[in-house]
């Protein structure tokens, strides 16, 4: 091979090397970048896409009532998460129509998926006469009106009926737990405080306990157990004749076993 | 050594001249690409994290309330509440109002009434300050909902 062709490779290696430098240096680079601005794009959007479905999937079951029960007059406000997601109540707006800039009320409630209905006090004593607009506003921006529409003071359910239920011959020292429940109450919304769950401890023998709910006609469940060996159900249908306000009394002494063969006392 | 020819010497020359030519060319497409690529995917960024709801409108004397809250991942500057009727159509009046951080509501205060077919539009813009010194070179995306009677 003569020098000059020898030269000659020298320029087409070097010209080479100057290709492979451009695009090591330009072209890779910007490979590499891409791809990564291609994945922060995409982590956006990805996250962006679950806000917009925990927004739309958020579910909340929100009641407001006016306190006839304890007979506080305070509007009450029932909150029940009925969707898979945590929920923060981040704001409750009680608001009277005759004074509609009131601020709501600050709160950072957390509502954990599939538990009991939360109920909270508002502060807020209901006027005669009165409208107030309840809502509430989760983290995600979603805002929750209740069921029953606008409050008006004074005019909420006195809820006509009466349940009693009382518990005799409780025995020292045992837990005794009541649960009473709306089975149907025709058109009437069951009571806001329903379902009802009791405890006592009951702390002397043969003890008595008694505790009235007000209601709208309809069938009710109440069950009494204890934390041993006593557990009975009632169903009580208060729209049957003669039993409007019925009182269901639970005897909590044990049950003796009934030997095979013999008829029970 | 041999002698070297002219022609090889332009020729070599010439090579690498446009070697690094290409190379200088390369770099500043690059440089080009990836700010054009930064910018684009700041304002996808921008887009996907910027998002505020109407969380309540009140209406008293002869003034509006409303509140704004900021559901987003990033904060807005809240530059333009216009209230619009069908009798007295308004475009956006681009004024400061300030900024709603991420998870903050505020009141926006606006002289109207309520009447059948008020509108009220807002527009926010979401920034990633790039260059503080240089206010064009950052990068920004709008945002605007209309809240109807």
């Amino acid at each position: 091979m003569s020098g000059r062709n020898r030269r000659r490779g020298v320029s087409s290696v070097l010209g080479i090397i100057i290709a492979i430098g451009v695009l090591i240096t330009a072209v890779v680079p910007l490979w590499l970048f891409q791809t990564s601005t291609e994945m922060i794009q995409r982590q956006a959007i990805e996250g962006r896409i679950q806000v917009d479905k925990e927004r739309l999937d958020e579910s909340l079951e929100l009641k407001a009532y006016e306190d006839w029960y304890m007979g506080t007059h305070e509007i009450m406000v029932n909150l029940r998460d009925t969707c898979y997601l945590t929920i923060t109540i981040v704001r409750i707006y009680v608001t009277p129509r005759n004074s509609p800039l009131t601020p709501p009320i600050q709160t950072s409630i957390t509502l954990p998926p599939n538990t009991d209905p939360l109920e909270l006090s508002t502060g807020v004593v209901a006027e005669s006469g009165v409208v107030y607009d309840v809502k509430v506003v989760s983290e995600r921006g979603n805002v929750y009106v209740p069921t029953g529409g606008p409050i008006t003071g004074g005019s909420g359910k006195g809820f006509p009926n009466t349940l009693a239920v009382t518990l005799i011959n409780m025995r020292k020292g045992l837990l005794y737990i009541l649960n009473v429940s709306a089975v149907s109450t025709g058109q009437e919304d069951p009571p806001p405080y329903f379902p009802v769950h009791q405890e006592w401890k009951a702390t002397a023998e043969n003890q008595f306990q008694s505790l009235c709910f007000g209601i709208s006609p309809g069938l009710y469940r109440v069950t009494v157990a204890d934390n041993k060996d006593y557990f009975e159900e009632v169903l009580v249908d208060t729209t049957l004749p003669g039993v409007a306000n019925p009182t269901v009394v639970f005897d909590c002494t044990p049950h003796e076993e009934v030997p095979p063969g013999q008829q029970p006392p | 050594m041999g002698e070297v020819s002219v022609g090889t010497v332009i020729v070599a020359f010439t090579v690498i001249g446009i070697g690094i030519a290409a190379w200088a060319l390369g770099l500043s497409r690059t440089s080009i690409a990836a700010s054009d690529l930064t910018r684009e995917t700041g304002k996808a960024v921008l887009q996907e994290a910027s998002l505020f709801v109407f969380e309540d409108v009140k209406f008293y004397g002869n003034r509006v309330y409303v509140r704004l809250y900021n559901v987003g991942s990033t904060p807005l500057q809240i530059i333009s509440v216009v209230l619009s009727t069908p009798t007295n159509p308004r475009t956006f009046d681009f004024q400061d109002w300030g900024t709603l951080d991420i998870q903050e509501s505020r009141v926006f205060r606006l002289d109207g009434e309520r009447e059948p077919g008020l509108t009220i539009r807002v527009y926010a813009l979401a920034t990633q300050l790039l260059d503080p010194n240089d206010l064009t070179l950052n990068i920004q995306w709008g945002v605007d909902d209309v809240w109807k009677e």
